[in-house]
């Protein structure tokens, strides 16, 4: 499983920053290793660790950004909309996203979700021995969060992550239908 | 007509419904009376069978034969049996609904249906939404899967397709030399082991094998250095490649030694004309560096007439020796010889 997560920071740095930039970092890896590559495999959170460094940007950060990243490849995006048909909704099904994940991947190390309200906020605790999970989702909720056209604020806590809607419909979202040779239609439209 | 909620009183543990509760809990139900009128319609029902409240009849009609051709009777039979209802739509025979039927108390026959394998055509028929499905159902997680399960294949194939060419890299690097691009000795054997036993239907096919050594190839690296040697290999191994056919096949077996396969060339005349043009090529390439020395070659050659039972080690040590003939014929020079018939052991031979 380790190797799609590698691929998924490979794809992110290539479509961000362009295939130059990643010919550069698999040959920088090759170097450190001595062994020919060209490509990430293996070794995808040194690269982001290095290209964090190289932007003046923290890790927490880089890993935000892939989760935004995700919630704009329409596969994925398409896939998180089956979770919920409106952005609380979504959040509140949240706890069944390691399931759903599991479905398709029964070895990919999905953290578990739990979900709580608090004082008029809705509250994701997640259970991950891997703390780079907390910023990659928090980037996944915000991009989807302007999907469903919500407005909130979405944040860390401690480990946790908060989440307030202040309106629910703020913005139009984007379209979403269930069969997705329709929606294929829609755009080309 | 939908008609209105029939006010027949529930009997002790009987159950009455509002068409609108009925509808909301069971968007796929149909109620009839006993004559076949359509007392209530499921929501998502009615989106898929347009004017379904009107009647039933020539909007649905049964699939399997053995219900008849009258759906009214069909669910009927369905409610007394217990058996499973298949109707097809009328205005579009690619979505079948199935389902089943009770009686009810009243008289009334209560149909519920699902979409089966036509749940795809018909949400992108008819613009099905999430709230078109009652949250006891899998559609979502269906569709979920669906599309996750093409996303992993995809990625599974590039994966494989990435594997695959990186297996195939690994393949010709292991059988080719590295200095000059020519196959090594992996690569020959292997090449020599396709003419001698080709596919089962096929026969060998004629060639002839040429070995061949440098003259005068040592004083370069003595004199001008061991880098001004792997050059001067590389490019006589080009020359090589240009001067042969594209079927034909060069490698290098170490320091100065190569081998080339000349596939159906078994005339002597031919033979000798190409055993000139690859020592003039590599003639024409020796290095002024090592005047009056002149790289050039000699070449040991035998031809295979394509008979069973040879094998690639009795070839190649006839071509060593066809080669040691013309060092002592005085260099430069190329020897020919013909593969005398193998005695091949009975049941070598294909059957």
């Amino acid at each position: 499983m380790n190797r799609l997560v590698d691929r998924t920071i490979e794809e992110f740095l290539r479509m961000t920053y362009g295939d130059d930039l990643v010919r550069v970092l698999a040959d920088e890896l090759a170097l450190r290793e001595g062994l020919p590559r060209d490509d990430l495999q293996g070794c995808g959170r040194q690269a982001l660790a290095l290209v964090a460094a190289q932007m003046a940007k923290s890790q927490a950060e880089m890993f935000e950004d892939i989760g935004a990243w995700l919630t704009r490849l329409e596969p994925i995006r398409r896939l998180l909309r089956f979770s919920g048909r409106d952005f609380r909704d979504f959040l509140l099904g949240l706890e069944e996203l390691p399931g759903r994940a599991h479905l398709v991947l029964p070895h990919l190390a999905v953290p578990d979700l739990v979900i709580t309200r608090r004082h008029g906020a809705i509250v994701i605790t997640v259970r991950a021995e891997d703390r780079d999970w907390q910023p990659v989702l928090i980037g996944l909720l915000r991009g989807m969060a302007d999907d469903y056209g919500a407005l909130c604020l979405i944040d860390a806590e401690g480990p946790d992550i908060r989440v307030e809607i202040w309106e629910e419909r703020f913005a139009e979202g984007r379209n979403f239908r269930l069969s997705s040779e329709v929606a294929a239609q829609g755009e080309r439209a | 007509m939908i008609g209105t909620p029939s006010a027949v009183a529930a009997p002790a543990g009987g159950l009455t419904l509002s068409p609108a509760a009925l509808s909301r809990i069971l968007p796929m139900h149909l109620r009839l009376d006993h004559a076949g009128q359509v007392l209530s319609a499921g929501q998502t029902l009615l989106k898929i069978v347009p004017g379904l409240a009107d009647g039933i009849r020539g909007r649905l009609a049964p699939l399997r034969a053995h219900d008849g051709r009258d759906v009214v009777e069909a669910a009927h039979m369905a409610a007394s049996e217990g058996r499973r209802l298949f109707l097809g739509l009328v205005h579009d025979p690619g979505i079948v609904l199935r389902g089943h039927a009770v009686g009810a108390l009243d008289g009334t026959i209560l149909l519920n249906l699902g979409f089966g394998l036509s749940l795809r055509r018909a949400i992108a028929a008819c613009d099905l939404t999430d709230a078109d499905f009652p949250p006891t159902d899998l559609v979502m997680e269906f569709l979920f899967l669906h599309e996750a399960n093409r996303g992993v294949l995809s990625e599974l194939s590039r994966f494989s397709a990435h594997l695959e060419t990186a297996r195939r890299m690994a393949l010709s690097e292991a059988h080719s030399d590295p200095l000059t691009g020519l196959l090594n000795r992996r690569g020959l054997t292997l090449a020599l082991a396709a003419l001698l036993r080709p596919g089962p239907s096929e026969a060998p096919r004629p060639f002839a094998l040429v070995q061949l050594d440098l003259d005068h190839f040592k004083p370069v690296n003595d004199r001008l250095g061991h880098q001004a040697g792997d050059e001067l290999l590389a490019e006589i191994a080009s020359a090589l490649r240009q001067t042969i056919r594209q079927a034909d096949t060069a490698a290098r077996l170490g320091g100065d030694e190569f081998v080339v396969i000349l596939r159906d060339m078994t005339c002597r005349d031919q033979l000798e004309r190409m055993a000139s043009r690859i020592i003039e090529a590599i003639r024409a390439r020796s290095p002024a560096g090592i005047a009056p020395l002149t790289v050039g070659a000699s070449l040991g050659i035998v031809i295979c007439d394509g008979s069973w039972g040879h094998d690639a080690e009795t070839i190649l040590a006839a071509a060593d020796r066809a080669l040691y003939r013309a060092k002592d014929a005085g260099r430069g020079c190329a020897t020919i010889d013909d593969m005398p018939p193998a005695a091949a052991a009975p049941g070598d031979a294909p059957l």
